[in-house]
């Protein structure tokens, strides 16, 4: 990365302190020195990476509704309020399925089932008769500690993975993005209220007052006038 | 002296601080032997969904995270949006909305991967160069990549062949440096100002008892296994063997004659499959010899046939092992100790003789004496019996192995939080960019829904409102 060398050494100096801090050294590369052992640790830091981002970006969109003044100012609570029931129930729901998901019990027997049966004894002795038989591994293979350390590394890997993968789609995928929108928008009603339990009664000005018709669309409506313009019938 | 001279054994006894870690004479490197790396190996014969599966964790980061929360933002929110049965909302502003998932999941991955990447790049080459402490220092062990960028600014005109020749030269040379310093319990890393420390005693000891540890764990727990697990197990299907000669004898002959004359392995599995149906009443172990032929695996029809051939040449000679030869044991009781002691000889014995060998060297180890002196003791138990199972035990090459990992983990670790870092701070601009972005493309692409939306809308309706002011007045 090309940069302007005293910001670019800036940069470097801050990553290098954060590489130094003592949590950074004693935790978190301590977990991923295991990553199979610590695969639950793994997703969990994942899926605290995108909360983290995703409070974050909830107050901004909230600030931002609040304070836009295109927003009509009745409407201006309620879309804050879509924002932060969106933001705070995508938090929870991405959390609660990370601490189901990634659950020791729950992972392993998902890992079992999937992928069992290519980690068995048979699996392995089978990859041990594939390998002997071709001519550059011949005898270099059966009894090999190498080999076994090598398989049980697979098997390591695709543990992770598999804890990771699925903990990262449970969470962001199905808790965020299939769970939060059927609450979201009745649970914004609840936090409007309470956004605005000190509030005096809003007056609509009626030049933006919410015209729309839930069950025919403002573009069929304009077909339909426009259909009716053409045969001159009067409504 | 520098590092680099460690490494590369240039003499640059006058030589001043400099900020490039090294420029080695990488003309005088010959190419190192290559031997059958089972590590790699093992790679061409896994199933493709494994080999995806060690790639993934592999590649394990802040970018990977963004990529999967913007696929869940980009492909399925959108469907949950235009079509949530709950929704009171017109369809007009659902798929309106539903358009914006799309369009904020590609700004998120734009913006933040676009600049975790170069961070992430920015990390690597300042762990080659020995920017940071010991726990992310690879001045000993430097990246391919990096090894060729270096070899490129030295020879901009150099062949693909002729680079590639030296880099995999100047990886092996490197190995073999790390493996000399540890063989002289003297680990000097580089910093990029030119200078050089040695790694502190304390982390290197723990270096020198964590690879024990690891072997010993292992040796253990193989022996628990073999007598807890293997030996009952053996004893168990020998007995099967012994009482059910002909019986075993005949099925698995005629199993592999069948298997023999086919180029179709799956076919043979349906015939197993058949017979243990036919068999379900008689033994279980027999049951059990039928499920271990239909859990042998293959990538293809030739791999598959060779296992389920290994098999069942391991099981017809097994039926030979322990019913013929000259003195085949009688009765149960002499079959299970003939394998107890069969065991014992072969596998049991041997795992002690590790294990008591690895606990010596980790007393050695923590009274700190040098890696000659544990080396020597190794290499003496080891001479003295052709078959140690530590005879390929190579204790600096696992300790270099385990730095290398370590030193790779901590880097994975500290870019996964930089990462995090930086996508916190672009965050602002990625929100910024889609309420930016996301009107326009609107516009531009879906007219009929945009222009009905505010402000579009309101614009509209300030327009009709004006207008009744006009007529009013």
């Amino acid at each position: 990365m090309s940069m302007i060398s005293p910001v670019g050494n800036k940069i470097k100096s801050i990553n290098r302190w954060f590489s130094r801090l003592p949590y950074v050294q004693n935790t978190v590369c301590k977990k991923f020195q295991d990553t199979r052992a610590n695969s639950a640790w793994i997703a969990g830091l994942g899926v605290t990476s995108i909360v983290l981002k995703d409070g974050f970006g909830c107050y901004l969109y909230v600030n931002q509704s609040l304070n836009n003044k295109e927003i009509p100012e009745d409407k201006r609570k309620f879309v804050a309020a879509l924002d932060l029931a969106n933001g705070g129930l995508m938090i929870l729901l991405q959390i609660l399925m990370t601490y189901t998901i990634s659950k020791k019990v729950f992972q392993e027997k998902m890992f079992n089932k999937l992928f069992g049966k290519k980690f068995n004894r048979q699996a392995s002795k089978s990859m041990q008769a594939i390998m002997e038989s071709k001519e550059h591994l011949a005898g270099k293979v059966k009894g090999n500690q190498e080999f076994h350390k090598a398989f049980a590394n697979y098997k390591d890997s695709a543990i992770t993975a598999l804890g990771t993968l699925t903990t990262l789609i449970a969470a962001t995928t199905v808790g965020k993005r299939i769970l939060t929108p059927f609450i979201a928008t009745p649970l914004a009603d609840k936090t409007k209220e309470w956004m605005c339990r000190n509030d005096k009664p809003a007056k609509i000005h009626k030049d933006t007052k919410n015209t729309y018709d839930t069950h025919t669309s403002a573009s069929e409506k304009a077909e339909q006038q426009a259909a009716a313009n053409k045969l001159n019938i009067v409504k | 002296m520098k590092v680099e001279s460690v490494k590369f054994g240039i003499n640059n006894q006058a030589a001043k601080r400099q900020r490039v870690a090294y420029k080695p004479n990488f003309t005088a490197l010959t190419t190192p032997k290559v031997d059958v790396n089972l590590k790699d190996e093992i790679k061409n014969f896994m199933p493709p969904i494994i080999k995806g599966m060690k790639r993934v964790t592999d590649n394990m980061g802040e970018v990977q995270n963004i990529i999967i929360n913007a696929l869940g933002t980009g492909l399925v929110a959108p469907i949950f949006i235009k079509w949530n049965p709950l929704s009171k909302t017109d369809e007009d502003t659902r798929t309106y909305s539903a358009w914006r998932q799309p369009v904020s999941a590609i700004i998120a991955v734009a913006t933040q991967v676009g600049f975790t990447i170069p961070f992430n790049r920015m990390v690597d080459r300042l762990a080659n160069n020995g920017y940071y402490d010991e726990l992310y220092n690879k001045t000993l062990f430097q990246d391919k990549t990096y090894i060729e960028k270096a070899i490129k600014k030295q020879y901009p005109y150099i062949s693909k062949n002729e680079l590639d020749r030296m880099v995999k030269t100047q990886m092996a040379k490197q190995q073999e440096n790390l493996i000399n310093m540890i063989k002289n319990d003297n680990i000097v890393m580089g910093r990029d100002t030119g200078e050089t420390f040695k790694m502190s005693d304390a982390v290197y000891r723990n270096l020198q008892n964590e690879v024990l540890q690891t072997k010993l764990n292992d040796a253990n727990s193989e022996l628990n296994k073999c007598l807890n697990i293997t030996i009952p197990k053996k004893i168990k299907r020998a007995e099967y063997y012994r009482t059910h000669t002909d019986e075993a004898k005949n099925i698995f002959t005629d199993i592999k004659n069948k298997l023999d004359a086919t180029d179709a392995p799956k076919n043979i599995k349906k015939l197993v499959k058949q017979l243990k149906k036919e068999h379900k009443n008689k033994d279980p172990e027999l049951l059990a010899i039928f499920d271990d032929i239909l859990a042998r695996r293959g990538n293809n029809p030739e791999d598959l046939k060779i296992a389920m051939q290994a098999k069942l040449n391991g099981i017809l000679r097994d039926i030979d092992f322990y019913t013929a030869g000259k003195n085949p044991p009688k009765t149960a009781e002499d079959l299970a100790e003939f394998i107890k002691n069969w065991e014992t000889n072969y596998r049991i014995t041997p795992i002690k003789s590790e294990i008591s060998v690895l606990e010596k060297m980790q007393e050695m180890v923590n009274q700190k004496q040098s890696m000659t002196a544990i080396e020597t003791y190794l290499k003496n138990q080891v001479d003295s019996t052709p078959t140690h199972r530590l005879t390929k035990f190579k204790f600096s090459k696992e300790i270099s192995n385990l730095l290398q990992d370590q030193v790779k983990n901590n880097i994975k670790a500290h870019k996964q939080l930089t990462g995090l870092r930086v996508s916190l701070l672009i965050l602002p601009l990625s929100c910024w960019l889609l309420n930016w972005t996301y009107p326009k493309f609107m516009d531009a692409v879906f007219p009929n829904l945009s222009n009905k939306k505010h402000p579009n809308e309101i614009k509209d309706l300030v327009n009709k409102a004006n207008n009744k002011t006009e007529v009013k007045s």
